[in-house]
């Protein structure tokens, strides 16, 4: 298929260490371009190697599914929330979808996606509405919905996180709220999904997720998360946690947490 | 019809249930809302959990061909927040198992054998609400304001430590800071009226008591976090402590520039040392910005026990409140004042061994008991004859302008600067006292009648005798007093010291 004209969707997708997992990703993602391509909407894949080693690199920038007009951004953040924005820069879509380089997806989660972006009012942030962990753990639950939740107690995102780091969103939204660097090993601070998907809520914009949809999240021993979790890791200082009044746990409370977004609009 | 019920439940709910549950404390109402929570899940949007379904589990290792459905399909479960399951479920929608299928083409792991599928366990993130709403409650409290400082203490109430919180904070206003103060520990803060008005407070201790430690760990790191505040002050309080030893990095991460308050060691009833240096000196230097004494002598002991720089300790002795001339007020009676807790550390079997060696000196003892130890002094002295117990006093100023003493007698086994010391001085009274940690830097030989040998009845004896028998070298003693506070502990002096500190008032 040709693909001439600019992308609707950048997948961005982070690599470091992954070796020959990588391989296996990008093969799964194909999956879902191929999808996307059979319903006339053009995805492009905008690969991010962060310091990535030398295996890992040859496994991207070989990688039988690569078409030309992909990009690979070579940058040496050391951080996955600087190198989303990086890639998230080098992207030509008008609609973003993050993901991390050692997962899969449920082949209509990018078309699903773009479904409801463009069927919901206001600004939304879908992820996946499933996610099924295998590898260490084997779970599978759901992502929250704020639209189908709308009474969630907000007070519980202080100490949980509901969302995951997959998310789709017109691209202006990743523009205009950038992750921020973690460097956890000099600030302690870590979480950076979490953060970012505070924040965006913070900023009136809804999490949602596609139906039948779901990330399938490879859990290791040895993760990011796991060693966030161990190192005493802090979410950064959030907008979220400046206005605790908007978090009471009523129905008619978030809707006016999602009026305001409506005005600010 | 149903709109109608919707309506009359939701009214329900808002004006009836949740006002009663909120009279409720923080984990009940949590535990209701739970419950109401599933209900609605059930009754209005139809969730279930089918229990009585069973999970086909075939022995076979191989990959299920796509004409058998091992899991009976199911509508995907919207979102729920049921805490967290592990049930032999339908929990795998068949079109999920469709795209495991198709993916264990790429991933062989991810084939749908029925152990494969049989393995999972149903994940909701778990509802832990307390620590968020506390810390809503807490951000309620401090609305809009904008601190500058914010001071870390265990509780206010009558004490000697929580007299120096109160010359901090008024220091600090006195400076043009906006000050915040957060008490740490789960008990009323008997002295919160002392408080100057224009600074905030926050018992997280009380309001946090249905909260586990890590919890009110995590309120509390994230107010100081989300605070304007540069400048965090702890004054004995644990939690504090914990804050800066697990997130420390984060703190500095972020500017805030962190001190801390420490005044001596203490000792167990085993007689292990216990102190703040002791417990977290070690992992928190670090992360210090400075570290405030109110002796020249425990930085120098803290060098010898922590080779700690001196560079990061500073001496701040603390004030009086001098409003009024000071008035001599010691007598020639033969009549002793005792003031303290019945603590180990105040030494109270000291003070029941000179009472006996003194029959013909009454002492009058103001203190309380709390721990079995202190209980046990206290019955030992209401054997004694001469010693009369008066339970605990507001003002050490009214208890000597209304009584006729000779001197205040001080046996504390180790010690900082007790602010009794400097308030009996005040309060007209000379002082014997016992040498230990940093009292000598007030009561010495020109200014009282320090006991070297701290441990020996007799040594307190003869200084009492001393003391007892020369009228004139004891007011000028006291005289000489008045005058080293006069010359070091006035609010002047203490301001003075405390803008001498780098980064404190002149956030650097």
């Amino acid at each position: 298929m040709s693909e001439t004209i600019s992308p609707i969707i950048s997948a961005v997708i982070n690599f470091h260490g992954e070796g020959l997992i990588g391989h296996k990703t990008l093969m799964g993602l194909e999956r879902l371009r191929l999808f996307a391509n059979k319903r006339n909407i053009s995805v492009e894949f905008v690969l991010v190697l962060d310091g990535a080693d030398s295996e890992t690199t040859r496994i991207v920038r070989s990688s039988p599914v690569l078409r030309d007009s992909d990009k690979i951004v070579e940058v040496a953040n050391y951080d996955q929330g600087a190198s989303r924005n990086s890639g998230v820069a080098a992207a030509r879509g008008e609609y973003v979808c993050i993901f991390d380089g050692d997962d899969y997806y449920s082949e209509n989660w990018l078309i699903n996606a773009l479904n409801i972006v463009n069927s919901k009012q206001g600004s939304v942030v879908v992820h996946p509405a499933y996610v099924v962990c295998f590898g260490v753990v084997h779970s599978i639950g759901n992502t929250l919905d704020i639209d189908i939740n709308s009474d969630y107690p907000l007070s519980n995102l202080f100490s949980v996180h509901p969302w995951v780091s997959s998310s789709f969103a017109t691209r202006d939204i990743y523009l205009s709220h950038p992750y921020h660097r973690s460097d956890s090993n000099n600030t302690g601070f870590g979480f950076e999904d979490w953060h970012w998907n505070l924040e965006i809520l913070s900023q009136g914009i809804r999490h949602v997720s596609a139906p039948n949809t779901a990330l399938f999240y490879r859990r290791k021993k040895s993760s990011v998360l796991v060693h966030h979790h161990e190192e005493n890791v802090l979410v950064r200082p959030s907008r979220f946690f400046d206005a605790p009044e908007k978090w009471l746990a009523s129905e008619a409370h978030f809707s006016e947490y999602a009026c305001k977004t409506g005005e600010d609009k | 019809m149903r709109r109608f019920s919707f309506l009359l439940l939701h009214f329900f709910w808002r004006k009836i249930a949740l006002p009663v549950m909120r009279l409720l404390p923080l984990r009940r109402q949590m535990q209701f809302r739970t419950l109401a929570h599933h209900v609605k899940m059930t009754f209005v949007h139809g969730q279930i959990i089918d229990f009585y379904s069973q999970v086909f589990v075939n022995t076979t290792q191989s990959c299920i061909p796509p004409e058998m459905v091992l899991f009976p399909a199911v509508t995907p479960v919207e979102p729920s927040f049921i805490l967290n399951k592990s049930v032999p479920l339908p929990l795998i929608p068949v079109w999920i198992v469709d795209e495991l299928r198709s993916l264990s083409e790429i991933e062989p792991d991810l084939c749908p054998t029925p152990e494969f599928l049989a393995s999972f366990v149903s994940y909701t993130p778990p509802l832990e609400l307390g620590p968020g709403e506390v810390y809503r409650e807490c951000s309620s409290i401090i609305s809009d304001f904008n601190a500058d400082i914010i001071f870390l203490i265990p509780w206010l109430v009558v004490g000697g430590a929580d007299q120096g919180v109160l010359h901090h904070v008024t220091a600090a206003l006195a400076a043009g800071k906006n000050v915040l103060v957060i008490s740490t520990i789960d008990r009323e803060s008997s002295w919160r009226k002392r408080l100057p008005q224009e600074a905030k407070f926050i018992e997280l201790g009380e309001l946090g008591r249905g909260l586990s430690e890590s919890q009110r760990l995590s309120v509390l790191t994230r107010i100081v976090l989300q605070s304007s505040a540069k400048i965090i002050h702890i004054i004995n309080s644990p939690l504090g402590w914990d804050m800066l030893k697990q997130y420390g990095r984060s703190l500095n991460a972020v500017n805030k520039h962190v001190f801390a308050s420490v005044f001596c060691d203490d000792y167990d009833y085993h007689g292990c040392l216990r102190s703040y240096a002791q417990m977290y000196f070690v992992d928190c230097w670090k992360y210090l910005d400075g570290i405030m004494c109110d002796t020249q002598w425990y930085p120098q002991d803290l060098k010898r026990q922590y080779g700690v720089s001196l560079d990061k300790i500073k001496t701040i002795y603390f004030p009086v409140s001098i409003e009024s001339t000071f008035v001599y007020r010691a007598v020639s009676e033969q009549k002793i004042l005792w003031v303290g807790r019945f603590a180990q550390q105040k030494r109270v079997d000291l003070l029941i061994k000179i009472a006996r060696l003194l029959p013909h000196i009454n002492f009058d003892v103001y203190g309380y008991a709390v721990h079995p130890y202190e209980r046990e002094m206290e019955d030992e002295m209401r054997k004694l004859g001469n010693i009369n117990l008066h339970g605990a006093f507001e003002s050490l100023e009214s208890v000597v302008a209304t009584n006729s003493y000779s001197l205040l007698l001080y046996t504390s086994g180790w010690d900082g600067l007790p602010l009794t010391l400097l308030d009996a001085t005040m309060a007209g009274l000379p002082i014997v006292a016992s040498a230990v940690g940093g009292v000598p830097e007030f009561i010495n030989e020109e200014t009282g009648y320090p006991v070297w040998n701290h441990d020996s009845p007799l040594a307190y004896v003869e200084r009492i005798n001393q003391a007892m028998m020369d009228d004139v070298a004891k007011r000028l003693k006291w005289d000489s007093a008045v005058e080293l506070l006069l010359a070091r502990h006035t609010t002047a002096h203490f301001t003075l010291q405390l803008n001498k500190i780098c980064g404190y008032f002149d956030d650097k």
